[in-house]
């Protein structure tokens, strides 16, 4: 309705109501995701605080949380995972900086579907007040893993959540509903509404990879969609869709699950990319190195990314036959995104790289990822992996993957863009104090896990002392060392709060419109922009990494300059 | 839905071409109906391969006949509905509008009817996975048609007022098509 958009232009004074309540603007949309997710990060970390206090002294009557039952143990696990990727990761990674970063990024005053936009965040806080609720029903939060596996999802009388899990499965369909409505909106504006002049090439990385991975998503979750209608049923009204014994097939759950599951992971680490490719060319004053080959890479990735579901099922029951095949797929895929690490690698290779909060964080996750992707090639090799299989070596290293992209990367965004959203910098001490803390308490909390995993601790296990070959003292040494690394990591973020609350108000005031010296639009946008976003709409005469060009005397060229 | 606020020109004015917005967040959206169909259809094969005994209830017949007399009339409705599109802004265009909703509505009441009969003979979701894979298959189909009824209903009401431009339009075809193309899919899938 071109009425509604010129209202929309005419900045008149909005209630609080209007602004933050219930807003049409993206970047508030973006921000409510952002902090929401934030907030829903902290309780995850909580429950991971939690269960591994029981798991290093089993017993204990835990600080916070009073003595940890094992059906509560199963609990926080399983809301822990749930939370981590579905409201922390996802709604941060992709909702968050999507919204925000989009329509700046690609010179538009706003998303194509507004409203839409606005309903995408109500349903997702709507899932998220559903998910809170289930742990407070009888018998408490959903207790069967966050894969859901039937028969255990399906029947009350082995999850002993009745509630919970009905509850949780309702939630998480509620989150898919709303992120389907916000990739709707990011991939029709990043065609439809670019500046003038903006080519498909001269779109920033971050932009292409957050609407890739909505791609993804778009195309996986209708399955996991069916199956949650499925397991609803089955829990509900009691049909047989996953129980054998009435000829229905539970491995036919992980199958939809997976189809999801596994190009979830990559939904959640594109953006990461996306968002480590800007922090690492502004901070080293380079070109993007091999700005086609990144892109190219990114599609081949999400296209393999449909083929690898089932090397998450190689010990479920499935044909040996099967299992190679995906085997096969699953190596491959490695060779994409070793690529884009290399060419990352590349970018930074000789630049003027200057360390700023932003930078460490975007080093950390290549490093990190790094170790990450390697240990993912055990685990995708059919033979090895039934060994590994529900081990922690298993956990270990999907943690080495999904730390690094929904938390290292994450803060990589925050400190970056910070001065944009809020319009005051976030402290630089408190950052670094902040990023040591995270880096070497990260690393504390899963490398030792590496090692119990490989003597052969199972994932699923709430008290290691009913165990004699897993209880001795050298692998319990390992687990509380994990323990107290979690406590540590924790204890540093809460640094990172207080940095962020307290910048929020009071931090170093951004007096200029682009502070790291960078090229993309959204620089040239006032700090933090107002409704609208740019006081002219901006054009665009070239691509977004056009640093330190020879013959300039300024290294950096912002898209929108036309000499 | 997508089609009432489709506009994304700037103070400048962006580019104009390409597909148009409504149009290009429909397909996004059919693509991801067509995963989700495509789920459901590959769980009634592998429900089907691996359950030994797949059929109805002994007493039950399904309406073979009577759903694919019903199946031509929603491809009628599909075909309305296409040719409303063809003639937009035209009186003809509207009756055709209106035709392509009493028979989406025809379809719904003939299905309704069958399930009524069907759950009468006892055939229920929770009878045997034949019927649990019936009914959701049908159902998730039925609700599809139901949402997309209440949608064209809405814009009719635009459409009489000359308030639904030609890109909404598209993207209500393209739904419609959608939901009108995957049931014979479903029907000989499920019925035969």
């Amino acid at each position: 309705m071109a009425t509604n958009h010129a209202e929309h232009h005419d900045h008149h004074e909005m209630s609080f109501w209007e602004k933050y309540v219930f807003p049409l603007d993206h970047k508030i949309i973006g921000l409510q995701y952002l902090l929401t997710g934030i907030i829903m990060g902290f309780l995850g970390a909580y429950f991971s605080y939690v269960f591994r206090m029981q798991l290093a002294f089993p017993g204990i009557d835990v600080p916070l949380f009073g003595l940890v039952t094992s059906a509560q143990y199963n609990s926080l696990i399983t809301n822990h995972g749930t939370i981590m990727i579905f409201w922390f990761a996802m709604p941060i990674l992709v909702a968050g900086f999507g919204n925000y970063l989009i329509p700046l990024m690609i010179g538009a005053d706003d998303m194509v579907f507004p409203k839409i936009n606005r309903l995408s965040y109500q349903i997702f806080l709507l899932s998220v007040v559903v998910l809170l609720s289930s742990f407070f029903v009888h018998n408490g939060g959903f207790g069967g893993a966050w894969t859901a596996y039937p028969p255990l999802s399906a029947k009350a009388e082995y999850n002993l959540t009745p509630w919970g899990s009905i509850l949780w499965l309702i939630a998480v369909v509620l989150e898919f509903v709303a992120f389907l409505l916000g990739g709707i909106n990011f991939i029709t504006t990043l065609m439809n509404s670019r500046a003038k002049g903006m080519k498909m090439m001269d779109i920033p990385m971050v932009c292409w990879m957050i609407v890739l991975a909505s791609i993804l998503f778009m195309a996986s979750a209708g399955p996991l969609i069916a199956g949650a209608a499925m397991l609803l049923f089955d829990q509900t009204i009691g049909t047989g869709f996953f129980d054998p014994a009435r000829g229905g097939d539970p491995i036919l759950w992980q199958h939809l699950f997976w189809f999801f599951g596994h190009p979830e992971v990559y939904v959640v680490f594109l953006p990461a990319m996306g968002i480590v490719a800007e922090v690492i060319t502004t901070f080293s004053r380079k070109k993007l190195f091999a700005y086609k080959v990144v892109l190219f890479t990114t599609f081949a990735t999400g296209i393999l990314s449909f083929f690898v579901w089932a090397h998450h099922q190689f010990i479920a029951g499935i044909d040996p036959r099967l299992a190679n095949i995906f085997t096969v797929t699953t190596l491959l895929i490695s060779i994409p995104i070793a690529e884009m690490l290399f060419v990352y690698i590349a970018t930074l290779w000789g630049g003027a790289i200057e360390l700023t909060t932003a930078m460490l964080f975007a080093l950390g996750f290549l490093a990190t990822f790094l170790i990450g992707g390697v240990t993912g090639v055990f685990l995708g090799a059919s033979g090895a992996d039934i060994y590994f299989h529900d081990t922690y070596f298993v956990l270990a290293h999907f943690h080495y993957t999904f730390v690094p992209i929904a938390v290292i990367a994450v803060f990589a965004g925050l400190y970056y863009w910070f001065p944009k959203m809020f319009g005051r910098f976030m402290d630089e001490t408190l950052g670094k104090i902040h990023f040591w803390g995270t880096m070497v308490g990260f690393n504390g909390i899963f490398m030792p896990l590496f090692f119990t995993g490989a003597a052969g601790d199972h994932r699923r296990i709430f008290d290691f002392s009913n165990f004699p070959e897993l209880a001795v003292s050298s692998l319990q040494n390992l687990r509380i060392a994990a323990t107290v690394s979690v406590i540590i990591t924790a204890v540093f973020q809460f640094v990172f709060l207080f940095n962020f609350i307290y910048s929020m108000f009071r931090g170093r005031k951004c007096t200029v419109n682009n502070p790291w010296k960078a090229n993309t639009l959204e620089w040239f946008a006032t700090c933090p922009p107002p409704h609208g976003n740019f006081p002219v709409m901006p054009e665009v005469y070239r691509g977004p990494y056009e640093f330190s060009v020879p013959g300039r005397e300024l290294d950096y060229w912002p898209q929108n300059e036309k000499v | 839905m997508a089609t009432t606020q489709a506009t994304v020109s700037g103070p400048l004015g962006h580019s104009k071409k390409g597909i148009p917005s409504p149009v290009l967040g429909i397909l996004i959206f059919v693509v991801g109906e067509l995963m989700f169909f495509s789920a459901l259809v590959s769980t009634r094969i592998v429900i089907k391969a691996s359950a030994g005994i797949f059929a109805p209830p002994q007493n039950v017949k399904l309406p073979v006949l009577t759903t694919g007399f019903n199946t031509i009339v929603l491809l009628l409705s599909g075909i309305f509905m296409a040719a409303a599109g063809f003639k937009h802004g035209s009186e003809r265009s509207k009756s055709l509008f209106a035709m392509a909703i009493a028979t989406g509505v025809f379809f719904l009441g003939v299905q309704g009817y069958e399930w009524f009969n069907l759950l009468h003979y006892g055939m229920t979701m929770t009878s045997s996975v034949f019927g649990a894979t019936f009914y959701l298959l049908i159902g998730c189909h039925a609700l599809h048609v139901i949402l997309a009824v209440l949608t064209m209903l809405w814009f009719y009401r635009l459409y009489s007022k000359d308030k639904f431009g030609p890109d909404g339009m598209l993207a209500l075809q393209i739904y419609w098509s959608f939901v009108v193309l995957i049931w014979p899919v479903l029907y000989s899938l499920v019925y035969f």
